[in-house]
């Protein structure tokens, strides 16, 4: 289960507080728990050394401040990999830098006590003070299973406290206890060690607590009789792609168009109010024209995190895991790795950050360098601009919208060259290490709407900063750059165009794309387009705002016709057909956008793996331009 | 006709290999084939693939893998290549 | 495995375990069992051993504590417990004459039955203490296999029903019976 924490590189250090951390399986609904306790300010980092992301947040007891740890989901406290080695050393105090925890937090389902008894014996034996957070227990009776909670704790020998997660009842009973924890009952011996004198100890204290474990659940396993059919199922599953890539597409038409207005409007109010050509240059070129492209796509994302979270909560998404293992194992991947690749159809940022439920770190970062190759929704506005620029808006092709088509086929491209990408490196750079791919399929859970509201805010959150901060500030600085120096003598005299026109060609920014251009000259590129390019290295959508405010100069009545016709020094249109084939080429595969190299250096705790990802995906780009390009000429485009 | 002591082969006790049995079927659990890697066995005892419990075959994947079997009140999906690794009684047919 | 756990009482030198009922000795206060539980009995560690209907309380001597002997002592009592015939309890009822009831009863009655229905017959030769010898004959005689089921279902009831913990002796487990002994196990009958 992927909660997407904000975002802050700084390590965790809570030095002087109380610590407790939460262990227990993953699906046990321990994320729901530490959620309630942090209220969703948790700070995360990693652990040393591996790419495990690290979660800690705080919560308050009368006055008194507790650093709540979420450790990752473990099944047991015997690691098979160097993953799951850091619960067990974390434990076991071996990290210099890191406090072992002062209490520990058992959050355990009761509707699967019968496995999870097992960690709770095992976490018992490291002898620190422990409390037991039952959750499902009003699903534990509902399918026909019983405890009693009193005897549970008896036999235990330490305190019991059912929690019901998506209702939030019992967290508060659970939170006055964690001031108290030098208080909390303890076991009178620990439980036995080795695997078989556990299991013997779990079965005699779940008699003792007179257990009886759940009936399958009926109403899943009705849902599943259709969901999972050979037929139905795969239709069911594509069914889903494809309203996914409705709502990307067509859904939130209307509210995008709505924002588009508004910032006209906007536009408009800012050009008839505003007396200062530089300010009104920096407000509606530089600040409208470059936040405006991402804010109108934000009803999109926002629909998309909510359909990804309202996936994942109600349990669908092990469903589609399980689907789709086959043909990602092909890859040398899994199934869940197919779920973060579809998160990064929306925006490769949680796509990464849901890369935490592979258990192989191998598997986590083929994920994560080949996700940025799946066509997010960044890259829309730039192939809407360049798709106009290329084929004319009324062109059918065999009976459907040549436009259409064209945008498909390079979602395609996107969508083929991540799975590519993802099977050349499986096999050669990070082969696998074999783990076994075993993958819990949780009953079908109606998820609460707050869960659900969390889960879309913290995506949406890091959307919004993305488009606040970097493409804020990117596009300022490109403001500037186009706009200096001022060439004061040079332009007296000449139209407010034509001396708009003359101070753009001899910018700072104009400096710095002829610097570049010899780099982008072979794909027909210009110094504007190169400008454009380097400017969208913070975010692709900057792109379609630089090459605005470009045109804009040119002809500001009618920017998109200016685009068209815009020539460099020798006379030649810059935007050939030739050249835009190589322009979207590039963008399916370069990786423009520095939020999701920030999050890549997160999640794989080094920027080796970040710089690596970044040097394919250009080399990648570049010569597939060229040779979409060169195939583009041949062709007699 | 005697009962023979556990483990021999007669018609219902035979032991095979989980990944044998068809969706719909039920068997005792009685360990894992001598070969595989001690990793591998630990985890999926952990996950409750352990010596006498029962493991229900729920259903394939309409690509053939994984496949889903309920063990000890959980539903998780298993591929062959680990299937292949436990070492079942199956129960008489349904 | 047996299933077993502690759990405190009112006295920190003292826990309950708690075990299946089936699993227990007799009744009463432990005098002696058997391996390393019987040693730290016997030398003193343990103070007391209290077999109860569905625990068994062992208290330790004042000056040790049970986390320095928790492991130490479950092991010892999954050892000592699949052997109940090691164990020496005071208090324990004479019951050598309810046991050989019980036993003459499952033989006349379901054990016998099922001897018969494997072409052989299962008898009643004594009850001492808590072990009960029976001889075992005709075609079920010298197959392993019969002799273990017949063998395992009669301890399990006469435990089962007497709540002690009876251990079934056969004598004629030798699978070496000469035919001329076998020819006067016939007419003995």
């Amino acid at each position: 289960m992927t909660a997407c924490h904000d975002v802050t590189d700084s390590p965790v250090a809570l030095a002087g507080i109380r610590r407790v951390a939460l262990i227990g399986s993953p699906n046990a609904g321990k994320t729901s728990v530490f959620n309630h306790l942090t209220g969703l300010r948790a700070k995360t980092g990693n652990y040393p050394g591996v790419t495990v992301g690290r979660s800690v947040g705080t919560t308050t007891v009368d006055g008194v401040a507790i650093a709540v740890e979420d450790l990752p989901g473990t099944y047991s406290l015997d690691p098979i990999s160097p993953d799951e080695q850091v619960v067990t050393d974390l434990l076991a105090g071996k990290y210099s830098d890191i406090d072992r925890p002062d209490a520990l937090v058992l959050v355990a389902d009761a509707t699967t006590l019968r496995r999870s008894i097992m960690l709770v014996g095992q976490v018992l034996r490291l002898d620190l003070p422990c409390l037991l957070a039952l959750t499902m227990c009003d699903e534990l009776t509902s399918r026909g299973g019983r405890i009693d909670v009193e005897a549970l704790s008896k036999a235990l020998g330490i305190p019991v406290v059912p929690v019901v997660g998506h209702r939030g009842t019992g967290i508060d009973s659970l939170r006055a206890q964690l001031t108290s924890f030098e208080r909390w009952q303890r076991p009178p011996i620990l439980p036995p060690a080795g695997q078989q004198a556990v299991g013997a100890w779990g079965q005699s204290v779940l008699d003792a607590a007179d257990y009886v474990a759940p009936q399958p659940d009926r109403r899943t396993h009705r849902i599943d009789r259709v969901l999972l059919h050979p037929l139905w199922g795969t239709v069911a599953f594509f069914a889903v792609m494809f309203y996914f890539f409705q709502i990307l597409f067509t859904a939130a038409a209307p509210l995008r168009d709505g924002i588009g207005n508004a910032l006209t409007w906007l536009g408009g109010q800012v050009a008839g109010h505003v007396g200062n050509p530089v300010v009104r240059g920096l407000l509606s070129q530089g600040l409208i024209g470059g936040v405006g492209t991402v804010l109108q796509f934000l009803p999109q994302i926002v629909l998309l995190f909510l359909l990804l979270a309202f996936l994942e909560n109600v349990g669908y998404m092990s469903r589609a895991a399980f689907l789709m293992d086959r043909v990602m194992a092909k890859t040398g991947l899994e199934g869940r790795a197919f779920v973060a690749m579809l998160s990064s159809y929306a925006c490769a940022i949680p796509g990464i950050m849901a890369t935490r439920t592979l258990p192989s770190s191998r598997d986590r970062i083929a994920t994560i360098v080949t996700a940025p190759l799946a066509t997010c929704s960044a890259r829309l506005p730039v192939y809407t601009l360049l798709v106009g620029m290329l084929v004319a808006p009324r062109t059918h092709w065999w009976g459907l919208s040549a436009q259409g088509i064209t945008m498909f086929l390079l979602y395609l491209a996107g969508g083929a060259s991540s799975l590519i990408a993802a099977l050349l490196i499986k096999s050669t750079i990070l082969r696998g290490d074999l783990l076994p791919f075993t993958m819990e399929l949780p009953p079908y859970r109606m998820p609460s709407p707050q869960a659900l509201l969390a889960a879309m805010w913290s995506a949406a959150k890091v959307f919004l900063r993305k488009a606040g901060t970097i493409i804020l500030a990117t596009s300022l600085v490109l403001w500037a750059l186009l706009n200096l120096p001022v060439r004061e003598a040079q332009t007296r005299g000449l139209s407010a165009t034509d001396a708009t026109a003359y101070v753009m060609n001899h910018s700072y920014a104009a400096d710095l794309g002829r610097a570049v251009e010899p780099v982008f000259a072979p794909l027909g590129f210009d110094w504007r387009t190169d400008v454009a390019l380097v400017g969208s290295l913070s975010a692709r959508e900057v792109f379609v705002s630089t090459l605005g405010q470009v045109s804009a100069a040119t002809n500001p009545a009618n920017p998109r016709e200016a685009l068209a016709a815009l020539t460099d020094e020798h006379g030649h249109r810059v935007f050939t057909a030739p050249t835009v084939i190589a322009l979207m080429a590039y963008f399916v595969f370069a990786l423009q956008c520095m939020s999701t190299i920030a999050v890549m250096r997160r999640e794989t705790n080094s920027w080796r793996w970040p710089a690596f990802a970044f040097s394919y995906m250009f080399a990648l780009a570049w010569v597939m331009a060229f040779a979409a390009r060169s195939v583009a000429i041949g062709l007699g485009a | 006709m005697c009962t023979q002591p556990k483990g021999a082969r007669d018609q219902t006790g035979s032991v095979i290999v989980l990944a044998q049995l068809a969706p719909g079927r039920r068997a005792t659990i009685v360990g894992t084939i001598p070969q595989a890697n001690p990793n591998v066995t630990n985890r999926l005892g952990q996950l409750g693939f352990r010596a006498h419990a029962r493991v229900d075959v729920i259903r394939r994947a309409p690509l053939g893998d994984p496949t889903i079997y309920r063990v000890q009140d959980t539903e998780l999906c298993l591929r062959r290549r680990e299937a292949r690794l436990i070492e079942v009684v199956p129960e008489a047919d349904l | 495995m047996i299933p077993i756990h502690a759990t405190a009482t009112a006295n920190p030198q003292q826990l309950r375990w708690v075990i299946t009922a089936d699993r227990l000795p007799a009744r009463g206060t432990v005098r002696s069992a058997p391996g390393r539980l019987g040693a730290m009995l016997d030398s003193g560690v343990i103070d007391e051993i209290e077999v109860r209907t569905a625990d068994l309380l062992i208290t330790l001597r004042a000056d040790h504590s049970w986390r320095e002997l928790g492991d130490e002592i479950h092991q010892a009592l999954c050892d000592a417990l699949p052997d109940p015939a090691g164990w020496r309890v005071d208090g324990a009822l004479d019951d050598t004459g309810r046991v050989a009831a019980i036993a003459a009863e499952l033989l006349a009655g379901p054990i016998g039955a099922l001897a018969q229905s494997h072409g052989g017959s299962i008898e009643l030769v004594s009850v001492e203490g808590r072990t009960v010898n029976v001889r075992m004959s005709g075609a079920c005689d010298g197959c392993p296999a019969s002799v273990a089921t017949l063998h395992d279902k009669l301890q399990s009831e006469l435990r089962r029903r007497s709540g002690q913990a009876v251990t079934v002796h056969s004598e004629s487990s030798s699978t070496a019976v000469p035919l001329g002994k076998k020819l006067l196990s016939l007419f003995v009958r």
